[in-house]
């Protein structure tokens, strides 16, 4: 297990590599002068060029690229020119924020998904998986921002529930946490809830056929130790793979969801950057990011292997 | 605070300062001892302390040792009768009751951002709330007292609700094209001038600000010191034959007409919209090119090309005058991008006038001109006027809407 896991890591390289390249050629890639762009109709020669220098863009490419790779091997990851603060340090600030959020939103698709799902599959072609499948399909439909809108509206404006946004730190208030977060997890997970119910449902359904199930119960096993058991066990494939999407999901919907509770996270604070055309944050945030997603994507992978020795066999251990 | 203070804080606007071109009559500027800041200009400008006061030229005075700050990474100082609790660039900004501060004996309430301002409240937070219906949402429950900006789709819900108040400011935003003299065929006047003829005003406005709007004959709305309806006639003709007229003599031969518009600002976006399906209609080839705000603002500026309209919104332009408005069509920088950057002779000889005459009639004459020149060229189209509603919670007294909250001088009841 160790091995697979350290040669997925050291596969990753190469990625994270093209990943910092592409990071690193953001700023190549601004029509025009970055240095003017950043600096606004007003900036004078001296400001540009004072931009220019603080970038590092008056150097020559290669020296650009190793100073890049150096600064990014200390973690230096820039200065953010619209909160006059480092890269890393903005990052840090609002990073709890959404990963607390995003990880609410996941208990709540694992726990109310995989149940929805479980429920419709053995109830399959009743009232019970008839609904649940409409519910899940209409939470597949409605785009969350409108969703987030209209939580707000019922949960905080009429019934006074929930409050209408903003952020509390667990450590300081949980319960004022749970509270500020929930709307913005209900209106994450909601979608991600559907996907993980009709994916469920669907792996649960052709396990259900299987000559071993059948053998699980004519062996006198109880329902439930059949379906906790033994077609639990054969489910977890398809869904750790819908899971591993589902946390990208949620990461990248928050920039929407955060703007809409005004949760000061990661996703406001990449999209203010992109508004603002603050490209150390944007670039920044972007390598922040992706790197999330990769380190997602091999736990995903591990997760796999942990599950069914067939994947540590085949990808690894040999 | 010294005079020494003050003139660091001249200094650096004059040398990093948005609006540092205000200070270009300045000869010279001495601090004889350190309560006195005299400034000396190179010739008589009448309007030079209006310039210097308006809130579009904040030269905040800042201690003397912060001077040498970059642009925009200015050290944050509290200031007024309330100082600053903590900031948080892209979240809030949270003040606090300064009591060391003494209110202007001169006046008796708030003028503009000055006059005589007190706190009476212990703390003031703004927060960023950037989608309008979670922050009337929040209005609403009363988790925030006041709100900048309400949807024109949520203030029917909030008028009816008696725990709140809607304050209205009926002139804020001018609604603004402005055409590109540099790019075919808009370097064509008889183009531009048959573009001016086609449209229907109230169209336009209807659609871009959800039917709150009025149409305005020029760059200042009544009441104000250069109001003036020269050149009227030209504004919301609504005359497709005159436009197509217009189109022939100019040898106008089909050419795309590219109108740069975003989505960020919905009103920019619909005004865009309509306007381009007016010109269909008189036989003219127009096209929307969407960008973002940043980058279309940035086009628009930067670039002589790729773009024939551009579309925005004048809002402190317009509140600071006739003068100022003029500045935005008259060299060094008018946004329409003639060749060269050169300017209309007669219209720079107005707009020259509007700044040096001694007399307000004189500047109000030569006000009048300039704004039937830019009309006639078609510098800029000015759409109508769209109001400003903002709304706080009952218990909140004393507030008057303005451009942005003004929280001096605003107190809270049971």
């Amino acid at each position: 297990m160790l091995s697979f896991t350290a040669k997925r890591l050291v596969q990753s390289i190469p990625l994270l590599l093209l990943v910092s390249l592409l990071s690193f050629c953001l700023i190549k890639l601004v029509p025009g002068d970055p240095a003017v762009v950043m600096g606004g109709s007003n900036a004078t020669a001296a400001e540009i060029e004072a931009i220019r220098k603080n970038l590092g863009l008056d150097k020559p490419f290669l020296e650009q690229i190793l100073s890049f790779y150096g600064n990014l091997a200390r973690g230096d990851l820039g200065r953010s020119l619209l909160l006059g603060q480092p890269v890393k340090d903005a990052i840090i600030e609002r990073l709890p924020a959404t990963m607390s959020i995003a990880l609410y939103s996941m208990v709540l698709t694992l726990v109310v998904g995989l149940a929805a799902g479980v429920i419709a599959a053995l109830r399959h072609n009743t009232w019970i998986d008839q609904s649940v499948m409409v519910v899940a399909l209409l939470g597949v439909s409605l785009p969350n921002f409108w969703l987030g809108l209209v939580l707000i509206l019922l949960f905080s404006v009429q019934l006074g529930w929930f409050p209408t946004g903003g952020y509390v730190e667990p450590a300081v208030n949980f319960l004022g946490w749970v509270r500020a977060a929930t709307l913005p997890a209900v209106s994450l997970a909601l979608l991600q809830i559907g996907l993980l119910a009709r994916i469920t449902r669907s792996a649960m359904l052709e396990v259900l056929r299987q000559d071993y199930i059948r053998t699980a119960r004519a062996k006198g096993l109880t329902e439930f130790a059949v379906i906790a058991k033994h077609a639990m066990a054969n489910v977890r494939i398809p869904v750790i793979t819908v899971v591993g999407l589902i946390f990208s999901v949620l990461l990248s919907g928050s920039i929407i969801i955060e703007t809409v509770f005004s949760v000061p996270g990661m996703g406001a604070l990449l999209g203010n950057a992109i508004l603002r055309r603050d490209y150390p944050m944007i670039q920044g945030g972007l390598l922040f990011v992706a790197t999330a997603l990769m380190l997602l994507n091999i736990l995903t992978d591990v997760a796999y292997a942990w599950c069914d020795p067939r994947v540590r066999i085949g990808g690894g251990a040999q | 605070m010294t005079s020494a203070d003050v003139m660091a804080s001249f200094e650096r606007y004059k040398r990093v300062g948005v609006d540092r071109s205000i200070l270009d009559p300045v000869d010279k500027w001495t601090a004889p001892d350190a309560n006195t800041f005299v400034i000396a200009l190179k010739e008589a400008r009448p309007l030079f302390i209006e310039a210097l006061s308006s809130f579009t030229v904040p030269i905040v005075i800042i201690p003397a040792e912060n001077a040498q700050a970059p642009a925009q990474q200015l050290p944050v100082v509290g200031t007024g009768p309330f100082r600053l609790e903590e900031f948080r660039a892209d979240s809030f900004v949270k003040l606090r009751r300064f009591d060391g501060y003494k209110p202007d004996p001169r006046y008796t309430q708030l003028m503009g951002y000055g006059g005589n301002k007190r706190a009476c409240v212990d703390t003031v937070t703004f927060r960023m709330m950037t989608e309008a219906a979670a922050r009337t949402a929040a209005l609403e429950v009363g988790e925030i007292h006041a709100v900048e900006d309400v949807p024109a789709a949520s203030q029917k819900r909030l008028a009816e609700n008696k725990a709140i108040k809607l304050a209205r400011m009926e002139t804020f935003w001018m609604n603004v094209a402005y055409p590109n003299f540099s790019a075919p065929p808009t370097d064509n006047l008889k183009v531009r001038q048959a573009m001016l003829a086609a449209m229907d005003f109230d169209e336009i406005m209807d659609a871009a600000h959800e039917g709150q709007y009025k149409l305005n004959p020029g760059f200042q709305f009544p009441g104000q010191q250069y109001f003036t309806d020269s050149g009227k006639e030209l504004l919301n003709q609504k005359n497709r034959a005159k436009a197509k007229q217009l189109l022939q003599e100019g040898g106008y031969k089909g050419e795309k007409i590219e109108l740069l518009t975003n989505r960020d600002f919905p009103t920019m976006y619909n005004t865009a919209l309509v306007m381009a399906e007016q010109l269909k209609a008189a036989g003219m080839n127009a096209e929307l090119v969407v960008l973002d705000w940043p980058a279309a603002l940035q086009r628009s500026q930067k670039d002589t090309a790729g773009w024939n309209v551009f579309f925005t919104g004048w809002i402190t332009v317009i509140a600071l005058g006739g003068p100022q408005t003029l500045r935005q069509m008259a060299e060094p920088n008018p946004v329409y991008r003639p060749k060269d950057n050169k300017v209309d002779p007669a219209f720079t000889a107005a707009f020259n006038e509007v700044n040096s005459a001694p007399t307000l009639p004189a500047r109000q004459a030569a006000f009048a001109r300039a704004q039937r020149i830019a009309l006639e060229q078609v510098m800029a189209i000015p759409f109508g006027v769209a109001p400003k509603t903002q709304a706080v919670r009952a218990n909140v007294e004393g507030y008057k809407p303005y451009y942005t909250p003004r929280l001096s001088n605003v107190w809270m009841t049971n």
